[in-house]
Parts: C-alpha cells; structure tokens; sequence
C-alpha cells in the first residue's frame, strides 16, 4: 500500500481516447469520507481506477453554481479548465441536500483533505467527449495494488442511489464503493 | 477581447457582457428620483422594467424583488437582447470592468445541469477566482412573466407595501397636483365658511346690542 500526497498527472490536451489507461492497470485509489460517513458502522472509503485520476491535489477551491445539483460543491480550476467539484458522499445519497442552489460560500480546502481530478469519456453526436471533475476527497490518499481480496458488500441495499455506483465492497473492515464517474461527471 | 461588468450579488461573483448594460444606478439615488417601484416593476424616466433579485431568483423565492426596502444596492439596467427588453437587476454591488481574452472565459462544463448552463454558459477564469457569466436573455425568463407583472401592478398590495404605495403615488406628478388642488380648495373653503361664521356671529352680536 502507498499513501500518496501527488500522483503523476496526466499531460492536458489529451486526445478523448484515453491513451492512459492502460497506464496502471493493476492499481487503485482509494480515500476515506471527507465527513467520516459509516456504512453498516464500517467506515466509508471511495475507490476509483487510476486510469481515472489524473491529479491529486492539496488545496483548491470550488466557487458555488447557483441550480446545480446538491452533490456538485461549486466549480473548480484545474489548469485554466472549469471542472465541478463533487461530493461522493451526497451524490451517492448519504447526506441528501434540500438545499438545490448549492453552497453559498466558496469551499476552501480543509486541513488534510485532498481533490481528486477524475476523467472520464462519454459519446456525444458518435463524438466521444472527455469529462473531468474533482472529488472531495478525506485523507489519507492510498495507491492500492491489485488484487486486494476484498468481497462483496454483505448488505442488498446498502445505499440510497445504487445508480451512481459501480461496485460496493467490504474489506479489511472497511466499506469501499466504487462511484461511477461517467455518472457523475455527466451530472446524472 | 472581451468586456464584462463584474457584480456581487448573494456574496458572489457575476460577470454581464457591457454591452448589455443600459445604466447602473444607485438604488437610493432611484428612488429618491422618484423611480418608485411600482409592484415589481420600475418606473425609470417614464419606461417600466420589472426588477428583481438575483439572490431571490437563485433561492426558493419568487424572484421579484422588494421594491420597498431601501438599501445600498445598485440597480443594473439591462437589455435581454440587443436594445430591447430591458430589465432592472438589483445588485449588491459593481466591482468595475474587466476585460477578458477569449482564452480567460471558458464554457461551464455540461455535468452542471440544463439550468446553470442556460443561465451561466461561461466562466471567467481569474486569479483570484472564477466568476459565473450570466445570459441576460435567459435571466429575464426566469424573472415574472409580463402577465404576472401586470397583476402585480393591479393586485392590492399588503400592509407591508403600504408606505411605497404611498410614496409612489406623491411620486406621481399628476396626483400630486391633484392632491394639492384638493387641499387648497378644502383649505379655502374652511377658510370661506370661518368667514361666513365670523360674519354671522358679528351680525347677531349686533343685532343683539
């Protein structure tokens, strides 16, 4: 296992084809709750491919977007592009906001918290178009080699929006759910 | 090159292309003016344009704002497409001019949802932040529409509007005059039957002697 503080980025101004992705097939990232959420009293980890970060940040700010949907925290720089700043946690149901007009503050990066840019591809017009975003990320940042015999979570529906999922898992006491990015990227 | 106004409204940052705005104007200055606010809309030099909030619009309210607060705020004039259409837009304050090149201004990505890009489909990007660039044409849709703009001017209003009612009326130069005319002649007639009474009342205090 290896905690990171900065991975290598990605070169910008890639082609939408991902030439990267098979860059670190055998690895993953994964990073506890911001807010320190529990699932069946196990704490709550993200997972994502490295295929799908890109950088790992220490500090940023996401400026609010006034209508945007609860779990995006406002817009963030990243290299002169506007990206969202995402929740995991609210997307995928956890701390449900009423509040749709978003923060009115601007988030700025909390001690030991990290930004995640994620990257992911969809089809527009038989165009394929690159997203990215940041998740708001707790620390500490973990590179994980694969296999890490972790096994399917116990519980059916262990989570409000299953949609936004990809894969939920328990492992070493720890409950690790894969987001799907394309998903939230796309604002669905 | 591109210029926009930058404004802050409900603590954020907004930028406006300066070519779609008309006047800015203090809100104060306004109404004592007397561009009262009439319902939501704003009588400015004889042209009625509705105005309201962008912090109203962006939150679960109506979106007109209250005509009758009197603060520091400023009034932007804004035209929703080329020269026409013109709408008040209070804000909290101007911040100035920038200009932008074209690489600074970057479109809002699409995961934000149909509304926000609608509303703000580009971004300044500045160091010392990102500012939201407004669609004045799509801002103007989401305020009242002009039938619930023409009912607001026929409704009553409630006791709260009550004092900009009344100021509104004196701001009104004909009823003013006429108000005026009233009182003089309510005056003047007092005045002519004290006469009458005084004349009478010497008249029995002669006839008495």
């Amino acid at each position: 296992m290896q905690e990171i503080d900065k991975i290598q980025a990605i070169p910008r101004g890639e082609e939408p084809s991902l030439p990267h992705r098979a860059q670190a097939p055998g690895q993953v990232l994964a990073f506890p709750s911001r807010s320190g959420a529990r699932l069946m009293e196990m704490p709550l980890f993200f997972l994502l491919s490295m295929t799908q970060v890109e950088d790992v940040l220490r500090e940023a700010a996401a400026y609010p977007v006034p209508f945007s949907p609860g779990f995006i925290r406002g817009m963030a720089q990243w290299g002169g592009e506007v990206v969202p700043a995402i929740s995991p946690e609210d997307a995928l149901g956890l701390f449900p906001s009423d509040d749709e007009s978003n923060a009115e503050d601007v988030e700025k990066s909390e001690p030991g918290g990290r930004w995640i840019l994620v990257r992911s591809a969809t089809e527009e017009n038989g165009k394929e178009r690159l997203l990215r975003g940041m998740l708001l990320a707790g620390a500490p940042v973990q590179i994980l080699s694969l296999p890490i015999g972790a096994a399917p979570f116990p519980e059916e529906k262990p989570l409000p929006d299953l949609l936004r999922i990809r894969g939920i898992y328990e492992w070493e006491g720890r409950c690790l759910v894969a987001p799907c990015i394309r998903t939230l990227l796309s604002g669905g | 090159m591109d210029q926009l106004l930058v404004f802050t409204a409900v603590g954020m940052e907004f930028g406006l292309e300066l070519g779609r705005v008309r006047g800015i104007h203090k809100e104060r200055n306004l109404l004592a003016g007397g561009a009262a606010p009439h319902g939501s809309l704003l009588d400015l030099e004889g042209e009625r344009m509705p105005i309201w909030d962008l912090g109203r619009l962006t939150s679960a309210g109506p979106g007109a704002a209250d005509p009758f607060s009197v603060g520091d705020a400023q009034i932007l004039v804004i035209e929703a497409q080329g020269g026409k259409d013109a709408f008040a837009l209070r804000v909290e304050g101007v911040e100035g001019v920038v200009s932008a090149p074209q690489d600074q201004i970057r479109p809002l990505p699409s995961g934000f949802g149909e509304k926000p890009l609608s509303l703000f489909p580009r971004v300044l990007v500045r160091e010392k932040g990102l500012v939201l660039v407004v669609d004045p044409r799509k801002l103007r849709e989401l305020g009242p529409t002009p039938e619930a703009e023409t009912s607001a001017e026929t409704q009553p209003m409630g006791e709260a509007g009550l004092d900009g009612a009344i100021r509104e009326l004196l701001a009104q130069e004909p009823i003013r005059a006429r108000i005026c005319g009233i009182m003089e002649r309510v005056s003047t007639e007092l005045a002519e039957e004290r006469l009458i009474r005084l004349k009478r009342a010497w008249r029995s205090s002669r006839s008495k002697r």
